[in-house]
């Protein structure tokens, strides 16, 4: 196994982590919006690692630049769709949980 | 071996999906629903780039990434913009609905 | 065994599981998320079967489009609780339509089963027919040289029913193409600006999965559903960017008309419809696909776009 290779299983295994990580999150946060700020940043954080262990693969400077591109349309609708929920959900009264 | 890695690591990927899917929907506010478009688009995203390149080539797999990020976000926006309950239903006295019209 | 096929035993658990919630939802919002998440399911499913054309066109249409469609209907559904209304019948009547329905169900099912089960696990003369036939169709693709070459009189005639269906929306649906779609609930500079960062990209990722359809996966209707997705994210944004109404028409069927004119002109230069020269084939198969890219975009927003009247008016807003 080259030493790519390696790195592109360790990223890909960490990403895969955050995106368990952000799952937990959606579980156990207790109210909408903790639960869109830890799915939408742990989600994007795990993707991106995964973006990066697929470089790693290719390991061809066209495809990396293509990845990353679509890593950043998938950061760009992340944030769009997080930001609408909220707005929408405190527009309706959805009051964010203050005290533990 | 990779293969194996990537597969098993695509599996812990789309479970997450399942289980983050099955979580938002459960919940009784449409807000959270929402949310589950969301979780589908990244984590469909993320197996697709685990699983994708020994199955139908690196180059396909990108342009499939690329056209899952765009249309998922597409179909987000249009949930938030017409999934909502309206909040006075048209023609009706003003009186308390939860968010899930029961 | 490929070793990342452990990932099927999920996608195989999935997807019935996927459908059932899909029928089973009582909240037809719910049950429209789940269909979009089952879509976007089944689109790895298709990559999981090596099909990933069908793979481009299941997610662009199916997780995207459709998604928006689910929403707009469901945005015209009367009542508050816009879940699925008891039908007022009788017991026995429900009991019989239902009993109907089951057995009509498990007859289909029963015939696709026996249809699996009886499938050789490769098709090797058809597959073998049109890999010899491949080189002189002029792509390199050969889901591109079936659809539109081989089987391009298939191809020709779709495009006219798609093309029925937007004129049947038009009809029935709103009066007036909605410059807007979403009003204030995603109006906003964030949106604005996403639109603006996105929309170049996504004109020309259109334009590239027609270009590379040739040889690659891709393919007009997979652009034109990025395109109608670009077009969507307009109207959402509040964007400015609209065909005047005059012209619609003739986008909507522009695709189709070219397809009939190079079919007719195939008869005046070979001798038949839609029959192409190995060294001419790809430009017009360009040609086509290049009306096909703009109209089936345009048929794709009209279907979102014409569905229902204007969005229903939120109070205090």
């Amino acid at each position: 196994m080259t030493v790519a290779d390696l790195g592109a299983a360790v990223l890909a295994a960490a990403g895969s982590m955050f995106f368990v990580a952000g799952t937990l999150g959606l579980v156990r946060f207790p109210d909408v919006y903790s639960r869109l700020h830890a799915l939408t940043k742990a989600d994007n954080v795990g993707l991106g690692l995964i973006v990066l262990a697929t470089i790693l693969r290719a390991q061809e400077a066209g495809i990396g630049l293509r990845l990353a591109a679509a890593w950043l349309l998938v950061l760009f609708a992340s944030a769009l769709a997080s930001h609408l929920i909220a707005r929408e959900a405190l527009r309706r009264g959805i009051r964010p949980m203050r005290r533990p | 071996m990779m293969d194996d890695l990537f597969g098993v690591l695509a599996l812990v990927v789309g479970a997450t999906l399942v289980v983050g899917v099955w979580h938002a929907l459960r919940s009784p506010t449409r807000a959270e629903a929402m949310m589950a478009v969301q979780i589908a688009g990244t984590a469909a995203a993320g197996s697709l780039l685990l699983a994708g390149p020994s199955t139908i080539g690196m180059a396909a797999t990108l342009d499939l990434v690329i056209v899952v990020a765009a249309l998922a976000a597409v179909t987000a926006i249009s949930f938030v913009a017409f999934g909502w309950e309206p909040s006075v239903p048209p023609g009706a006295p003003v009186r308390e609905v939860s968010d899930d019209g029961r | 065994m490929n070793g990342v096929a452990i990932i099927d035993v999920l996608l195989a658990a999935a997807v019935p599981v996927l459908a059932a919630a899909a029928l089973l939802y009582r909240d037809l919002f719910r049950a429209a998320v789940v269909f979009i998440v089952l879509g976007l399911t089944i689109a790895l499913v298709w990559v999981r079967l090596d099909a990933p054309d069908i793979a481009l066109a299941e997610a662009a249409v199916g997780a995207g489009i459709t998604g928006a469609l689910f929403m707009r209907a469901l945005g015209a559904l009367p009542g508050p609780t816009r879940s699925a209304h008891p039908v007022r019948s009788s017991r026995f009547q429900r009991l019989a339509v239902r009993g109907a329905a089951g057995v009509f169900a498990g007859i289909v099912a029963a015939l696709v089963a026996w249809a699996v089960v009886t499938v050789p696990s490769s098709d090797p003369v058809l597959t073998s027919l049109v890999r010899d036939a491949a080189p002189d169709s002029g792509v390199g693709n050969p889901v591109t040289a079936v659809l539109l070459n081989f089987r391009g009189y298939d191809t020709l005639l779709e495009v006219g029913v798609l093309l029925l269906a937007a004129l049947g929306v038009s009809t029935i649906g709103a009066h007036r193409h909605a410059a807007s779609l979403g009003g204030t609930r995603v109006r906003g500079p964030v949106i604005l600006a996403f639109a603006h960062l996105v929309l170049p990209g996504l004109i020309v990722l259109a334009a590239y999965l027609l270009w590379i359809g040739a040889d690659l996966p891709g393919g007009a209707f997979q652009g034109a559903a990025v395109l109608a997705g670009a077009w969507l994210i307009c109207a959402f944004a509040g964007f400015p960017a609209d065909v005047a109404p005059g012209r619609m028409p003739a986008v909507l069927a522009g695709g189709f008309c070219i397809f009939l004119l190079v079919a007719a002109g195939m008869v005046l230069l070979n001798g038949g419809l839609l029959r192409f020269m190995p060294a001419t084939a790809k430009w017009w198969m360009l040609l086509i696909e290049s009306g096909l890219l703009v109209s089936c975009a345009a048929i794709l927003a009209t279907l979102v776009f014409r569905l229902t009247d204007d969005d229903r008016p939120e109070a205090g807003r």
